[in-house]
């Protein structure tokens, strides 16, 4: 039989397991250690190095070496928070022909799945090496609230890797599948997932070797960097500026030197009190003055430099438990953070029951991904995992609006087919957006592809009908399909790494589309306006009093109120016909009058 | 009319699901008799190759048949009190069986697709009555109502019948046949008459021969199948060999196409030309004796010559062979060789003026002037200023 290995690729530090008998083992690497550092670097004479060796490289080569190259995968040049992220970094980088990310090591341009397969190839040889024999498929894992891109793009660096990637599985969903597997058990396991640069929280049932996942929740940009990156940012450079009169944010090799021993200092907090900064030499004035920084961190000040950070992830653990509506009988904990004494206290008062300790937070996702792979052979272990997708999918519908299709949190694989019609009189194509979020705007969300039916009879508009069909795969790959019921022309696209777009681009090609979208059959439009009044008039009536009484004593508001009144009045009548026009009109009208209700309220307590 | 007993408005709400809060008009599965009723599996499809089991196979091709035809409850084996935790575990059983991951590894033959339609309607329907409480509620409410008034039914129907066949009994009067059936879903084996065994025996025959009959349709069709897949593939090395001029070897393989399918034109023409082809050759061979032999220009080898070039004829003819055939034959005063060969060709090209001026020719050497001018006379009514023609007239007339 084929062997699969399960490799956790982390933001900071990556793992590779393999099953072995009836469990999976973590595969130790070079040195003995069981998870590699997430590290490329390239030196000056063009050697690559990968691991524990680049890292301890990096302080004296701040500019060839990546690190946390996770948190650029899949992301594209000209989204902010990619230059944010970038800023922060030591090395080079520039935008790809497809706008994609491409660093620069050594004078040459690596994409980012590049950088990814150089630390998949060095597992895989560790993987070899331990197993004797050529090893081609393995089973990766992603955070959760990767998007459809960033799971491509991931993909696409397995393949680089020279690996065939069977599945890409969600984080949490292995730590769970690891945790669950040869337990007899039937328990609703919530998994909190604090790893170096994403944030994952999913609720599991586990019962017979079935592992449905019931929601999915998460943040892909906090994580254990942000943690340092507090600790470097807010304090240590803030005091030493304080202290010297010296700017630490200048000098890249400085700013890594303070990146180790920030990551270090975290550590030792765990299991100390106190711990003592001491970095000599970190850097020389103008006046030739060597400057030294020694400190001392608390854990205390460490906490309360990040507690906002883990307020935030429990709030996400609210949202997931709303959304899985059950009650949670087990709580581990995965990723390194996690270790951090506030973190599992939080946890804990959060949950009103400890933590399972039982399980090993850096490893337990590799065995997880191992034991998945495995499940998919032939006569593997007996587990079978019914995961859910993190987003919802749909496409963009006339007046800029995202219509859901697959819901979030919908179990894979799945499909769903919905009917959509022309928007304008003799439209003679129709173009698809499709999107990946949860915004209601549908500019606000990911374009995952698009594409054109065209050739569509001239007709009045609403006559010429779409059929519009989601697909996920088991494999978790997109494929979405408009079929012209007239006509029965076809088309349909693949979503791939390179494909998409999001913020600025998204909204001018929404305008310059604007002419060639779909839009809802009548009826439904009919029901969606008619929801969407409801839902406005019932905020309006909750607000309605409090406004009332700000306003009580205010001539101009006074007649705005009038006015809203009427609005409301209005609306009141209209939604029990089925007049489209007059639906929309007040729609609209319902909406501005809210808003402007929120503005009075705000500006109220401001002041 | 099962319906009755429903509430309007839980039939209102599941309305508003369309397809998915249809519920079916009555019960597929009675009390009884088991998960499959009295589905009839065929046998030709359970038996088909791949590596299910039979139980999963009898599952996979009932569910593809029937998910539309059954209520959820039925399709997940539940009744419809289950709660949330029974319909959980069917689900997850359901999904131990359909799940692509599950079968993934397995080779599921011709049931692959059943498997994927199964799961997605599973799947679907299992989120529909886990989320949507109200649905789920009034589904089984509508369901329970359908069950208890159909079963009711039922079973007053079953009270009757046996009340008539009693008394029938009591006046001595055996019961139609037909009823007999239609009434009892389990007969008892001590009821059966000796009559009804030979009719059941003669049905299972029946079936049997039924069977056997299209597994040997289908064993034919296979065949036929193969056959001519086979002479495709004989077609293909055919027209190779003789593009590359290997026309033996073509000639073998377009017999073949022949003999497997008898009526496809293509392989019949491929094969007459490839025929065709090789009797040309031989003659060209043996034309090219003919020739060496001509040029001696010694009677005895010209009249050697005449046999090659019958045979030559023979094999394939044209009209410059027989042109020379029939002049040759002229001169050596044996035209009776040549004359039923151009008789022969006249007939396959009756527009030919050639050949009919070479028959006029050789019926005058032997001195048949009325044949010869038969044949002068087709010549002019086809052509009126043929001059050979016109000046043998003159010459006889």
């Amino acid at each position: 039989m084929e062997r699969i290995i399960g490799i956790d690729l982390g933001t900071t530090n990556s793992c590779v397991s393999i099953v072995e008998g009836n469990t999976s083992v973590v595969i130790p690497g070079r040195g003995g250690s069981n998870i590699t550092p997430s590290v490329v670097a390239i030196t000056q004479d063009g050697k690559r190095l990968v691991g524990q060796l680049a890292k301890r490289q990096a302080v004296t080569n701040p500019t060839n070496t990546i690190t946390a190259g996770k948190r650029l995968i899949g992301r594209r040049w000209d989204e902010p928070l990619t230059q944010e992220l970038l800023e922060a970094r030591g090395f080079e980088s520039h935008a790809g022909q497809q706008g994609e990310v491409m660093v620069k090591i050594n004078q040459r341009s690596y994409a980012i799945p590049e950088i990814s397969s150089m630390i998949l190839l060095e597992l895989k040889e560790i993987a070899e090496e331990y197993f004797g024999g050529s090893i081609s498929k393995a089973v990766l894992t992603v955070p959760a609230y990767f998007n459809d891109r960033q799971r491509q793009a991931t993909r696409e660096a397995g393949k680089l890797a020279g690996l065939e990637v069977i599945r890409i599985i969600n984080e949490p969903t292995a730590a769970a599948l690891s945790y669950g597997y040869g337990k007899d058990i039937d328990k609703v396991v919530a998994v909190y997932d604090l790893g170096g640069g994403t944030f994952d929280f999913s609720v599991l049932h586990i019962s017979e070797g079935v592992f449905e996942v019931l929601s999915t929740v998460g943040d892909t940009q906090l994580g254990g960097e942000d943690f340092d990156d507090r600790l470097i940012m807010q304090w240590l450079v803030v005091e030493f500026a304080k202290e010297h009169r010296v700017d630490l944010r200048r000098d890249k090799m400085a700013m890594q030197r303070l990146r180790d021993a920030a990551e270090r200092a975290k550590c030792e907090l765990s299991s100390t009190r106190s711990t003592e900064i001491s970095l000599p030499f970190i850097i020389s004035r103008a006046d030739g003055m060597t400057l030294h920084l020694q400190t001392i961190l608390t854990r205390q000040k460490l906490e309360s430099l990040t507690e906002d950070l883990v307020e935030r992830t429990i709030e996400i653990c609210k949202r997931g438990l709303q959304e899985a509506k059950t009650e949670v009988n087990e709580v581990i904990l995965v990723g390194g953070m996690t270790r951090m004494p506030l973190i599992q206290e939080r946890v804990r008062d959060f949950f009103k029951r400890s933590p399972r300790r039982d399980v090993h937070p850096d490893e337990v996702v590799s065995l997880g991904a191992a034991l998945q792979g495995m499940s998919l052979q032939s006569n593997g272990p007996d587990i079978l995992l019914l995961d859910v997708t993190p987003m919802s999918l749909g496409i963009m519908v006339s007046g800029g609006l995202f219509n859901t299709l697959i819901p979030r949190n919908t179990t894979i694989p799945t499909s769903k087919s919905h009917v959509f019609t022309t928007i304008r009189d003799q439209q003679t194509s129709v173009r698809i957006l499709v999107l990946q979020g949860e915004n209601e705007d549908a500019t606000k969300n990911d374009l995952l592809g698009e594409f054109t039916l065209s050739q569509i009879r001239s007709a009045p508009r609403g006559e010429i009908e779409f059929e519009v069909t989601f697909d996920i795969d088991a494999n978790g790959v997109v494929s979405v399909n408009a079929r012209n019921l007239e006509t029965g022309q076809e088309q349909a696209i693949v979503v791939t790494a390179r494909s998409g777009m999001s913020g600025e681009a998204l909204e001018r090609m929404a305008t310059e589309n604007a002419e060639h979208l779909v839009g809802l059959r009548e009826r439904e439009r009919v029901l969606q306006l008619k929801q969407k009044i409801k839902r406005t008039l019932n905020m309006m009536d909750r607000i309605m009093p409090r406004v009332e009484t700000l306003l009580s004593n205010n001539g101009f508001a006074e007649e705005a109120l009038v006015k809203a009144k009427e609005v409301i009045r209005r609306s009141k009548a209209t939604i029990n016909h089925d007049d489209i026009e007059a639906l929309e009109r007040d729609a609209k009208a319902l909406s501005r009058t809210l808003n402007m209700f929120h503005n009075v309220i705000e500006k109220m307590k401001r002041s | 009319m099962w319906f009755d007993q429903a509430e309007a408005k839980d039939l209102t709400l599941l309305a508003e699901y369309g397809v998915w809060g249809g519920v079916p008009a009555a019960p597929l599965c009675l009390p009884g008799l088991g998960r499959y009723g009295r589905y009839q599996f065929d046998r030709y499809v359970l038996l088909q190759r791949n590596n299910l089991t039979v139980a999963q196979r009898r599952e996979v091709i009932f569910l593809a048949e029937h998910f539309h035809k059954i209520d959820h409850f039925e399709f997940f084996e539940l009744n419809h009190d289950a709660d949330e935790r029974s319909l959980k575990r069917a689900f997850f059983r359901f999904s131990k069986r359909f799940h692509p991951d599950q079968v993934s590894a397995i080779d599921l033959g011709h049931f692959s697709e059943h498997v994927q339609m199964v799961f997605e309607y599973g799947q679907q329907a299992y989120k529909l009555l886990t989320e949507e409480r109200e649905f789920r509620a009034a589904y089984a409410r509508v369901t329970a109502a359908r069950d208890h008034a159909y079963l009711t039914h039922l079973k007053t129907e079953r009270e009757v019948q046996r009340s008539r066949v009693e008394s029938a009994r009591a006046k001595g009067i055996k019961p139609p046949l037909k009823s007999r059936i239609a009434s009892a879903p389990t007969p008892a084996t001590d009821q059966r008459t000796q009559e009804e065994i030979t009719d059941r025996k003669a049905m299972l025959r029946e079936r049997l021969a039924k069977n056997n009959q299209r597994r040997q349709d289908n064993a034919e069709a296979k065949h036929s199948a193969d056959l001519k897949s086979q002479a495709k593939t004989f077609f293909i090395a055919g027209e190779q060999a003789e593009r590359r001029g290997q026309l033996n070897r073509a000639l073998n393989h377009f017999k073949l196409c022949v003999e497997y399918i008898p009526q496809e034109k293509k392989y019949m023409i491929a094969l007459k030309r490839v025929e065709a082809l090789i009797s040309d050759q031989r003659a060209s061979g043996l034309w090219s004796e003919v020739e060496v032999m001509l040029s001696a220009d010694d009677e005895l080898q010209r009249l050697a010559a005449i046999d090659l070039m019958v045979e030559a004829c023979e094999i394939s003819p044209n009209q410059r062979r027989l042109m020379t055939l029939s002049q040759e034959t002229i001169e050596l005063d044996c035209v009776d060789r040549a004359l039923p060969l151009l008789i022969k060709q006249h007939k396959k090209e009756e527009l030919s003026l050639e050949y009919m001026w070479a028959i006029v020719q050789c019926y005058e050497a032997l001195k048949q002037i009325q044949e010869a001018k038969h044949y002068a006379h087709l010549m002019i009514s086809l052509d009126p200023s043929e001059p050979r023609a016109i000046r043998f007239n003159k010459r006889y007339h």
